[in-house]
């Protein structure tokens, strides 16, 4: 694909093309273009982006909280939900509450993400609103009829935080309420998957010998589970967890663009429908480095939790 | 393979049954997805395919009612019949995906599991180019590029799907070659492919079979996915993502149309998981008790 193709319309003039050529470097040979690339890439000089009419580094620094505010809600929701849904399955195996828990994880990891999210707007956001009820609000960070009357300043453009350092606890009520139908979509995906790894390794540690050994000793059922059990058997679930987060933070494209949720992920659906490649190029290249960044914290994090592993 | 063998193999796929029988989850899994496969082979039969191309617009966006269960679409299409036919092309894209993903994937990973080496670093150098992208967002730039159909869903799926199983398969490919049948056939001087593929395939394929099944469902999700956000076929060929799709335009006037194509994405997905999760806990033999 000709990259000049994003610039050029019907009607562009044609003795324009070449100038746009040569503006944009396309001009010079492939390998020279390769080679401003990388420095560009290192300067953090990441071209411009037309959908969010700002140079794309800005863009993606603007959007990465609102993005990470949603992230860190899902996630939360995902430990509280699946550690414990999980260890409780492996606990009953085989019995009816097992086969709850199992059915509810493999349809978390089932269903439509676009599907669950218009859903619940339906149902929670626009079904109690038209009935005059309490209803949940299907789209946006915040109300900005209500930031108007409640002005806030950005600081760190974590809205919660920014909120509560100001003393506004309306528009961090707001911000909050905001985020609980786009968490509860993302959280719904990722129970599922560490459900499943919480069951799978409390299986595989109660399987082993220095359980059989601590219950011959006579040790309560308790102490073996959450003394000797439980610690060994959170190991896998915190590489688990540690790449869900870092898949979190790459941005929920889908669920941000359904909720209208000011993230980067909605951006780059923006930019992949108008063409936007360096908006694109940037938001991959973001994405793909804090998991890589969060994968090499897991490692670090592993001898914490492991004194076996040394570095 | 000779009489006994025959009847150990009849044996162990006995007893695998009799695993499944007794793991109600599986049996509700194997249901789902005979249902969807009876759907797919059949739907022309049941339902008139015609449906498909037909703009009937004073019946756009009726209710559900007795003549139209699952109500009509906004060209006034029975939403009933568009999810039965839309099973087939599903099904077709998830089937053709993994199954060309996982011959790439068996090609790609043995040639550099078990030569090793250079060629071994050079072709896991280019599969890490695929597996660097994010899937989603490499699954959208294809199919902008290409256009929208199914082949080009099915293409794009392809390109982001091969490079995880060609990792898998290298890394089995690597741990068989050292083992000691692998070293008397080299000895018997048969030729690598033969090793390869006769000797080290059905070792190799054993792990894949979980995980190919539950890819299932995944494809499935995935390919909804896009075509959910406009990258699917056309509107007059009926799928589940481009039906769901059109049902978001109309979610507050029309929730059913979104309603029921989705919930045959769930429950198709869902099918192919509980069979893939069920079908671990049977091929597991640490887990037989």
């Amino acid at each position: 694909m000709n990259p000049l193709g994003a610039y050029v319309t019907e009607r562009t003039r044609p003795e324009a093309i070449p100038i746009i050529e040569k503006r944009l470097g396309l001009d010079k040979p492939f390998f020279v273009q390769y080679a401003i690339y990388l420095e560009d890439l290192v300067t953090l000089n990441w071209g411009w982006s037309r959908v969010a009419h700002m140079p794309v580094i800005e863009a993606l620094w603007y959007r990465f909280p609102a993005t990470a505010e949603l992230a860190i809600a899902a996630f939360l929701i995902t430990i509280a939900l699946g550690v414990p849904l999980g260890i409780l399955s492996a606990l009953k195996n085989n019995k009816a509450i097992d086969h709850i828990i199992r059915i509810i994880a493999l349809t978390g990891i089932s269903i439509p993400v676009f599907w669950l999210a218009l859903t619940l707007q339906y149902s929670l956001s626009y079904l109690p609103k038209v009935n005059g009820l309490p209803s949940l609000p299907s789209s946006g960070r915040f109300d900005s009829m209500l930031a108007q009357s409640y002005p806030f300043t950005r600081y760190t453009g974590f809205v919660i935080f920014d909120c509560l350092i100001q003393g506004n606890l309306v528009m961090a009520a707001d911000t909050f309420i905001h985020l609980i139908l786009p968490s509860i979509t993302l959280a719904f995906l990722s129970v599922g998957q560490i459900t499943r790894v919480a069951r799978s390794s409390m299986l595989e540690v109660m399987r082993q010998d220095y359980i059989s050994t601590a219950r011959a000793y006579g040790l309560s059922e308790r102490v073996v589970i959450y003394k000797y059990a439980l610690k060994n058997a959170l190991i896998p679930v915190t590489t688990v967890s540690g790449l869900m987060f870092g898949g979190l933070l790459g941005g929920a494209l889908i669920t941000e663009t359904i909720f209208a949720f000011p993230g980067m992920g909605q951006l780059t659906v923006f930019a992949i429908s108008s063409n936007d490649s360096y908006t694109i190029l940037a938001f991959t290249i973001l994405a793909s480095f804090i998991y890589v960044i969060i994968n090499l914290v897991v490692d670090l994090l592993y001898a914490k939790l492991d004194p076996r592993i040394r570095y | 393979m000779n009489k006994k063998q025959t009847s150990m193999f009849w044996m162990d796929v006995r007893y695998a049954l009799s695993l499944i029988r007794r793991n109600k989850l599986v049996v509700a899994g194997f249901v789902l997805v005979g249902f969807f496969l009876f759907l797919a082979i059949f739907g022309d039969f049941i339902v008139d395919p015609g449906v498909a191309k037909v703009v009937d617009y004073p019946n756009a966006n009726k209710p559900p009612s007795w003549q139209h269960p699952f109500g009509t679409d906004d060209n006034g299409r029975d939403i009933v019949t568009m999810v039965v036919l839309a099973a087939k092309y599903d099904l077709a894209v998830a089937f053709s995906v993994i199954s060309v993903s996982i011959v790439i994937g068996i090609v790609v990973g043995s040639v550099s599991g078990y030569f090793g080496g250079l060629i071994d670093e050079a072709i896991m150098r280019i599969t890490d180019i695929f597996l660097a992208f994010p899937g989603l967002v490499l699954a959208m730039a294809i199919a902008t590029v290409l256009g929208r159909s199914f082949t080009n869903l099915m293409l794009a799926l392809i390109v982001v799907w091969w490079s995880g199983y060609a990792r898998i398969m290298r890394g089995q490919y690597v741990s068989e070659r050292e083992k000691p049948y692998v070293a008397a056939a080299k000895i018997l001087n048969i030729p690598s492919w033969r090793i390869m593929f006769k000797h080290i395939l059905p070792n190799a394929i054993y792990p894949m079979l979980v995980i190919m099944t539950m890819d299932m469902g995944g494809v499935i999700l995935t390919a909804a996915g896009l075509s959910f956000i406009g990258l699917g076929p056309s509107p007059f060929e009926p799928e589940w993502g481009s039906l769901a799709s059109r049902g978001a335009t109309y979610l507050l006037q029309a929730p059913w149309i979104i309603f029921f194509p989705g919930l045959a994405i769930l429950f198709a997905s869902l099918g192919f998981n509980l069979v893939g999760d069920g079908l671990r806990d049977v091929l597991d033999p640490r887990l037989r008790r």
